[in-house]
């Protein structure tokens, strides 16, 4: 299943985008904020009946964090400019070393590559492109709706004929 | 005759089946690109509202669809959501705000819920409504940028002759789809 290292980009993603349109300078300090706890969460074992409640919880990380950039910036906490935004990313790198966790046991390296998506979608939406951002931010939140969705419906199997055969 | 990206999965999934599907045929493709470029017509702040009204839709209709909850015929929807879309941009249409949100919103559902009935639990489902999200996404993208030709007068009729050809392809595909 590769499911866990996808959840582990959304919320790259997702925090890029937010990182790019409210705060681009604090964007190392994220990034650090969001891999230490990946990588430390990716060595802690997750028994099997909370495995499903994790992945939820990362999709809902992902839900907030698009959620967060519609706001109007008056309703962001502002006790310290940078600290809210800080500790939005150690709260997606909990949820990303989790996620990784769910995959294998000490995979937190393999969840580096995310910040890859960090760096990138926070210095290609930046203030300038709010609006693409939003745009983009909408389609991470259908995603993450589709997967918590997902997790509680039954699906239609790839191997049957679908509804037009 | 089926829709065309409709014409049976298979085995399918990952990410790349999810992000080629909505490419692989012209029905979904033309809807998308036309949310776009009705979009573009439009100006702000539908520019930015129906690419965002389009996924979030379609996953709602996705949901009905993997409910099995009853809809009215699919192909038909698909085919009108081409009638509509294209007539709106081939006639220059401009509907006020939830008028053209709520357009876009109901043909959203029945494009997400052909998606939604097939979504392919055996291989990686997650992969494949990444993929097939981010390409719808994308679609619009192209279709918005497609949209600001409209500056020019040339381009302007260019655009309305687009969507006249829309609402063609929308009027030929509702008539091989009624029985």
């Amino acid at each position: 299943m590769r499911s866990e290292a996808y959840l582990c980009a959304m919320l790259a993603g997702a925090l890029g985008l937010l990182l790019g349109v409210r705060q681009p300078g604090a964007r190392l300090a994220a990034c650090a904020c969001f891999v230490l706890p990946l990588l430390a969460l990716a060595w802690v074992p997750v028994p099997p009946p909370w495995r499903g409640a994790v992945c939820q919880a990362g999709w809902l990380g992902v839900l907030a964090l698009t959620a967060a950039l519609h706001l109007p910036p008056s309703s962001i906490p502002t006790g310290g400019r940078v600290l809210p935004v800080l500790l939005v990313a150690l709260g997606a790198g909990c949820l990303a070393g989790a996620a990784m966790a769910l995959r294998q046991q000490g995979s937190g390296l393999q969840g580096l590559p995310a910040l890859a998506l960090i760096g990138a979608a926070s210095l290609a939406f930046g203030s300038r492109y709010r609006g693409l951002a939003k745009i983009v931010s909408g389609w991470l939140a259908a995603i993450a709706l589709l997967n918590i969705a997902l997790a509680c419906l039954p699906l239609h199997p790839g191997y049957l004929p679908d509804h037009l055969e | 005759m089926p829709a065309q990206a409709h014409d049976g999965t298979g085995l399918a999934g990952g990410f790349a089946a999810g992000f080629a599907h909505p490419w692989s045929g012209c029905d979904h493709l033309l809807a998308m690109a036309a949310v776009g470029i009705w979009g573009a017509f439009l100006g702000r702040p539908l520019v930015g509202l129906l690419p965002l009204i389009f996924p979030a839709m379609m996953v709602g209709g996705a949901v009905l669809g993997m409910c099995n909850l009853w809809l009215p015929p699919v192909e038909i929807g698909i085919a009108v959501s081409l009638l509509v879309l294209g007539g709106c941009i081939a006639g220059a249409l401009r509907l006020p705000v939830p008028a053209a949100c709520a357009i876009v919103a109901v043909f959203a559902v029945f494009h997400g819920y052909a998606h939604g009935q097939e979504l392919p639990s055996a291989a990686d489902p997650v992969g494949y409504s990444m993929g097939f999200v981010l390409a719808t996404g994308l679609v619009h993208l192209c279709g918005i940028a497609l949209g600001r030709l409209q500056h020019g007068a040339a381009g302007r009729r260019l655009l309305q002759a687009c969507g006249g050809a829309i609402a063609l392809a929308g009027a030929w595909l509702l008539w091989s789809t009624v029985p």
